[in-house]
Order: structure tokens, then sequence, then C-alpha cells
């Protein structure tokens, strides 16, 4: 069911170490990926509590992308 | 965290697919790339939050808010605490003990939180009957039975040949 022009919003909680690290190397190699996600980085993965997804929903993100 | 979250997403009308815990080291920058790519079509293929098939659409809003409350709330958080402490004892974290030990213990535990501020955020308004709060919950009524007496125990809800209501 792709809806023309849904441009969804989508919540990243990125690790410091790995994920963000690795979103700044493909960054610096140039590789193309969707713009869709807002970025939130944490020091470490285990700092996210399930709060903080609920929270996300409840604000309207249509997902929630956790990168360790 | 990710099993509870699923199984509180699936209970409040989200579907649980629009979660993603996904692992990418510093040096992985291409499957980082497709990670994102393939998250991003799957998202798009769900629509838009509330939408999907399987999904609460208007009262998505109340039913995160209470979500949220709950798990904030002490009891949820002891729930959670104890059933740490019994992973580690037995030293099994496979999925399947994980799954199950979320859905025996903290799901109800969260459920109940949730009923709770669903009840109170419905009383605060008017006075509702057992089948109103029903009604506005999506629960049954001999579900929300215990939650209104035990609150009515506790001195925060009154009842009167009205309905519940909340005492001042």
């Amino acid at each position: 069911m792709t809806q023309k022009g849904f441009d969804p919003r989508i919540l990243g909680f990125f690790c410091h170490w790995c994920c963000y690290a690795a979103a700044d190397s493909a960054g610096v190699s140039r590789y193309q990926y969707p713009p869709n996600v807002r970025v939130i980085r944490v020091m470490c993965t285990g700092r996210i509590d399930v709060r903080f997804i609920l929270e996300a929903f409840k604000c309207g993100s249509d997902g929630v992308f956790t990168g360790g | 965290m990710a099993e509870t979250c699923r199984q509180v997403l699936n209970g409040a009308g989200v579907n649980s697919d629009r979660l993603a815990l996904e692992w990418a080291s510093a040096a992985e920058g291409p499957r980082f790339v497709e990670l994102i790519t393939g998250y991003v079509n799957r998202i798009k293929a769900l629509g838009p939050l509330g939408e999907g098939p399987s999904e609460a659409g208007e009262h998505l809003e109340r039913r995160l808010d209470a979500a949220v409350k709950a798990a904030e709330s002490l009891k949820v958080r002891t729930v959670y605490g104890n059933l740490a402490k019994k992973f580690h004892k037995a030293g099994d974290y496979s999925p399947e003990a994980i799954s199950a030990g979320v859905r025996e213990k903290i799901y109800p535990a969260f459920r109940r939180e949730m009923l709770t501020q669903e009840i109170i955020s419905c009383v605060s308004e008017k006075p509702c009957t057992l089948d109103e709060l029903a009604e506005f919950a999506g629960a049954s009524a001999e579900e929300l039975e215990k939650i209104t007496a035990a609150l009515g125990k506790k001195g925060i809800l009154k009842e009167d040949g009205r309905g519940w209501f909340l005492a001042r």
C-alpha cells in the first residue's frame, strides 16, 4: 500500500560509537540513503528505554529505528 | 527491552514492525545504508502511523499516552527489574525465554497500568458506567471491574447510581 507522496518521519536512536559513526562514514564516502531519519545520538544503545520509544510514537513518528 | 516495546505497541494498536533494532559497526557504512534504505521502504509500505491494518487509528494517541504513563509507573518498573534479575539468575537469555517472560510478567502489569490511566482520563470528564469505560478503553467489562474496584478501595474513584467518578 505505498502511498504517493508519503514521506515517513522516522526517529533514529543511534549509538555514538557504532551506528552514528557508520552513518558518518557512509556520508563521508558519499553513499546515498533516504533523508527520512531524524537522528538522536545516545552514548550507548543501552541508554534507550521503553518510554523513549513509546513517546516517539506518541509524538507521531511513523517509525523508530534503533541502531547499535 | 525491544520485546517489551513490541508487545506493548501491539497492545496499544501499533504495528510492531515499525520498530527496528539493528546493528552496524563504525566501519560498516555500506551496511548501514542498506539497513536504512530497507527500513524506510518498509515504513513507506506500511503507510502513516495508525493507518495500517490492525492499527488503532483515532484512539492511537490516547492509547500511547496511557502507555507512556504506564512505562513511568513504579509497578511496571519493579516488574521489569525483577524479571531482569530472574534472567540473570537463570542465565537464559534466549529469545523464547525473554518473549515468554515479557508475555507473562511485564505485559499484564503494563496493560493494567494502561487501563488504569485510561479509566482515570475517562472519568475525569464525566461519571462513566462500566460499559462506557469498556468501550472507551477497548477492553472487557470484567477486566475493568477489578481495576475500578481496586481504585475504589484506594479512594481514587467512587461509585454511585450513575457510575464511577473521580473522588476529590
